[in-house]
């Protein structure tokens, strides 16, 4: 082969590559996480391009079944399931919302595809989609007695009213909303945390502003509520205690990284608060909460990589799941790993923990998480133990 | 690949924690990448050029031998170590430069991440304390999402219908005239018709400004804006260069130009006792009168016409030595 043919299939080759490395930028296949919730005693998992119902007795889709108790099937003759899905690569919908009860018959859903579904339940399928609602929706929308607040991923959040989706009000946002609000019924409060730094704190009605704070960094879950107190993280690597009317009590700073998931906090025997937070680098820190502000007690790198679900206490253990694929019970008093187990993909949506009596047939603390792999998967473990109760698909 | 996308998407983050814009920040970017790597985009143009001023030559040679293909890369070795050429010299910078420009296209892509797994991508690169507190960038201008493609079927306003419209076609004109200027001017053939490299290059650059055009309406806003100015700065760097060949945007041929005396170079073969060849040593000699070339060593002698540069005085060349 003579060099020139070689020249000029090396300058081919190199206009192929930058084609295909053009095109093969390791974006995600998906744009958020998925959400797990109790609805009707069953668990809601949503994720991907599909929300299904699981039944906590062996947590598999729950059969839908007629009228007649009998179980509905598919056009194949085949058994159907309590699983709503859309076409592959979420086309139309992705689903990473929980489902709300619209009415005795009816879910709400979320579609990340700027829309709103109501969802049949007794059939499991799309009655009535509202489309183009205004944005992306990553984060859960909330649902009262009279509105749905639904944040947007790239700007504001809005308030519909509930019987007819018209638009109440809009809370105007420099960045988009990534996170449930929380609200506050007994304020008639709205808390909205945004990815433009602030907390802003609106009446739930009329949307009018009562106040905001700004955390300089960008605030991707929803602030804890504990007796009047708003306990939440942000990207600067803060941890801020804001009281319900706006002041700012408490602040931690110093974390290594980003500190995207919602802060648990644990109420010790002798009433003491303890605070746990975890960043994107894997480190979790455990804050005593007092009066002028946090003390830092310990701080560990538990995971290799970001941690975002939510810590969750359970007894005197404290659970993490990270993006490397591992689920960690620590010692809550000294951050001592006492066990690890692989959920088999990343996680990053909230863990769910079921405690006996939450659900009918739940007898034992239960742990379930939802991992990132395709198709869609989750693990469930003793919570006690850590033990590996199984690994499901839906 | 972190160690270049880490850097990048924390410069990209940085321009735009000062300027508060996110397409002036991709601008100064780039025009930081260019100059950073403007001795590879020099080194890669000018051997480029020097390929296509032997070409002639080379084709002539690729009739000569053929059916030889042996013969023919050494005379080709001969002939690029008389010229000076490396025949990989062109390649070699842009291989360099893929890492860099893949490190590029990513770090646009983190940096406007829009979704919340994306911007899970950005943790832990960025390298400056405190720049945190600027994600997450502002992806929007003028009405455009920087972070989708242009919105061509339902944009939000004329204004973003007119730079949705814009930017692939501005992406194709640029990337055109850069590749075009940069290449020498067209050498007449004896037959008319292009040599190789000629060849090689209006394909070149009809495929490449499609493709760009078509990444320009695939992949984002950002994207396009930074093959847009990537382009332009190119253009500037070869003018500034004296190698923009604006001439090839018309297509006109430059008229072959000869200065000075032929210089004759002549190749003597050595060869060992059973006759296989043992090395080949360039010599120049000045041709004149009838022009046959003198006959050395073994009688091997391939003649080899050059364009002598008027800056360089021509040499008496060495007697050949006397034939065995």
């Amino acid at each position: 082969m003579n060099l020139s043919k070689v020249r000029r299939l090396s300058a081919l080759l190199l206009v192929g590559l930058i084609g295909v490395a053009a095109g093969c930028v390791p974006l995600p296949a998906d744009a958020n996480w998925g959400h797990l919730s109790i609805i009707d005693d069953q668990i809601a998992i949503s994720f991907h391009d599909r929300l299904a119902l699981i039944s906590p007795d062996d947590f598999r889709p729950v059969p839908l079944l007629d009228g007649e108790g009998q179980p509905r099937r598919d056009d194949q003759g085949n058994a159907r399931t309590w699983t709503l899905m859309s076409g592959g690569r979420c086309i139309p919908d992705c689903f990473y919302a929980a489902p709300m009860r619209l009415d005795e018959n009816t879910f709400l859903v979320a579609s990340y595809n700027k829309k709103l579904v109501e969802v049949d339940i007794a059939a499991a399928r799309i009655d009535e989609t509202r489309s183009e609602i205004g944005g992306h929706i990553a984060g859960n929308p909330v649902l009262t007695d009279e509105m749905v607040y639904v944040p947007f991923s790239e700007l504001n959040l809005v308030a519909l009213h509930r019987d007819d989706y018209s638009v109440a009000w809009t809370l105007e946002t420099q960045r988009g909303v990534w996170t449930q609000p929380l609200y506050v019924p007994e304020e008639n409060l709205l808390i909205v945390a945004s990815m433009d730094h602030f907390i802003y704190a609106v009446d739930a009605l009329t949307g009018e502003e009562v106040w905001t704070v700004d955390l300089e960094g960008a605030v991707g879950a929803t602030p804890l509520l504990y007796e009047g107190n708003l306990y939440v993280g942000s990207f600067d690597g803060n941890v801020a205690r804001i009281t319900l009317d706006g002041q700012v009590t408490g602040m931690f700073t110093g974390a290594e990284e980003w500190i995207w998931g919602t802060p648990a906090l644990a109420t010790e025997e002798n009433g003491d608060l303890t605070l746990y937070a975890a960043d994107t680098k894997g480190f979790v820190y455990a804050l005593a909460v007092e009066e002028d502000g946090f003390r830092e007690l310990w701080r560990r790198q538990v995971a290799q990589q970001a941690i975002r679900s939510a810590p969750i206490v359970h007894d005197d253990q404290l659970i993490i799941a990270s993006r490397d694929h591992n689920v960690y019970w620590l010692n809550r008093e000294t951050g001592d790993t006492i066990e690890v187990q692989t959920a088999g993909g990343e996680v990053l949506a909230d863990m769910l923990l079921l405690e006996p009596g939450d659900l009918p047939s739940i007898d034992q603390s239960t742990l379930v998480v939802l991992t990132m792999i395709l198709p869609p998967k989750f693990a469930v473990f003793n919570a006690n133990t850590g033990g590996e109760l199984g690994r499901y698909d839906f | 690949m972190d160690f270049i996308l880490n850097p990048f998407v924390t410069l990209l983050t940085f321009f735009y924690s000062i300027f508060n814009d996110m397409v002036l920040s991709i601008i100064v970017f780039t025009v930081l990448i260019k100059m950073l790597t403007y001795p590879l985009t020099a080194q890669q143009l000018r051997s480029t050029q020097k390929m296509q001023k032997i070409q002639p030559e080379m084709k002539r040679l690729q009739e000569k031998y053929k059916n030889d293909r042996e013969k023919l890369s050494q005379e080709q070795m001969a002939l690029y170590k008389v010229y000076g050429v490396n025949p990989v010299g062109g390649c070699l910078p842009l291989f360099i430069q893929f890492p860099i420009f893949l490190a590029l296209y990513q770090a646009i892509n983190y940096a406007l991440a829009a979704q919340p797994t994306q911007l899970m991508g950005l943790t832990g690169r960025l390298l400056i304390p405190g720049l945190d507190q600027a994600i997450p960038l502002n992806p929007l201008w003028l009405g455009l999402d920087l972070t989708q493609p242009p919105p061509i079927s339902a944009p939000p306003s004329t204004l973003a219908l007119i730079i949705s419209l814009s930017l692939p076609i501005l992406t194709m004109i640029t990337t055109w005239v850069s590749f075009k200027i940069s290449m020498p001017p067209p050498q007449p053939t004896e037959d008319g018709k292009p040599n190789q490299a000629q060849a090689m290059s209006q394909s070149m650059g009809t495929i490449m400004p499609l493709m760009y055009g078509f990444f320009a309406l695939s992949f984002s806003v950002g994207l396009s804006i930074y093959f847009i100015v990537s382009n332009l700065i190119q253009i500037f760097q070869y003018t500034l260069m004296g190698r923009a060949n604006f001439r090839n945007l018309f297509g006109r041929a430059q008229p072959a130009i000869v200065t000075g005396s032929l210089k004759t170079v002549t190749v003597t073969e050595t060869t060992t006792a059973n006759g296989k060849p043992k090395r080949i040593t360039p010599v120049a000699t000045t041709k004149s009168g009838g022009g046959k070339p003198r006959v050395s060593g073994n009688g091997n002698t391939r003649d080899m016409i050059s364009r002598q540069s008027p800056s360089r005085p021509s040499k008496a060349a060495p007697k050949p030595g006397k034939p065995k």
